[in-house]
């Protein structure tokens, strides 16, 4: 699992996720994900390019949308393919996390 | 004749299990949508046993972490079967978190179990002679909506 950050506008954080979000891909970004949660207030977790979602990496996002949301922050989930759709709203994460599906919606998402 | 793969329990065995169920997956001609949800639960089962199924002195043997995995398709239905000689563990014992209404009260835990449940179309468990057998099963027909 890959994770690279993209500065927008605004002061919004893009995360860029690549790979498998599974056991061994969360443990990968984890830490990084954590110090980016804690310290930004409008992210964008960009999962178009992850192929795979279990659900250690389910526990890695809500617990990020918890930290920015203690924060006061916005977190959204951005264009997931149809599969890890699906596995989102399996565990009802979507009601609880916005799933956007174009960028303008995600920044708009984030903004409040 | 179902597939077979022996692993041990441990996280850095899911790659091996991972490459083995893709190639089983396009073996068994598996459509796309029901090829991900077995791999979900390979992934689920198999981290649970690595994780919490050997600890210490309280596996049944101690020693023996070999974790048999099977798949076999018949027709429409694809059943998998995960046996470990761990501790006593029956995953449909636990209570699935309830769906959350806010960030706040969603739970971060237990998910593996309630995705298995939520992916599969039938789930058992047993224990005989020292073994966990979680079997599931999957209707094609079901996986393809």
């Amino acid at each position: 699992m890959e994770m690279k950050i993209e500065t927008l506008a605004d002061d919004i954080t893009k995360v860029n996720l690549e790979g498998r979000l599974d056991i061994l891909g969360a443990q990968q970004i984890d830490l990084h994900f954590n110090v980016i949660v804690a310290s930004q207030r409008k992210v964008i977790v960009d999962l178009e390019q992850v192929l795979f979602l279990a659900s250690m990496g389910i526990r890695t996002l809500i617990i990020g949308a918890k930290t920015v949301k203690l924060k006061g922050g916005r977190m959204v989930l951005l264009r997931p393919s149809a599969d890890v759709h699906k596995v989102l709203t399996a565990m009802g994460t979507d009601t609880v996390i916005p799933i956007v599906h174009d960028l303008e919606a995600a920044i708009s998402a984030v903004s409040g | 004749m179902p597939e077979t793969l022996v692993v041990q329990a441990e996280l850095a065995e899911l790659e091996r299990v991972r490459v083995w169920a893709d190639a089983l997956a396009q073996r068994l001609d598996l459509p796309q949508s029901a090829s991900f949800a077995i791999h979900l639960c390979f992934e689920e089962a198999v981290s649970n046993i690595a994780r919490h199924g050997f600890i210490g002195e309280r596996g049944e043997t101690g020693t023996n972490r070999d974790v048999h995995l099977a798949l076999e398709r018949d027709s429409d239905t694809v059943t998998m079967t995960i046996e470990d000689r761990g501790v006593a563990f029956d995953p449909l014992s636990v209570p699935a978190p309830s769906a959350p209404t806010t960030i706040s009260d969603a739970a971060v835990g237990g998910l593996g179990i309630s995705l298995m449940r939520h992916f599969a179309q039938h789930l058992a468990y047993e224990r005989e002679d020292g073994t966990n057998r979680l079997t599931l099963r999957f209707d094609l027909t079901k996986q393809a909506e």
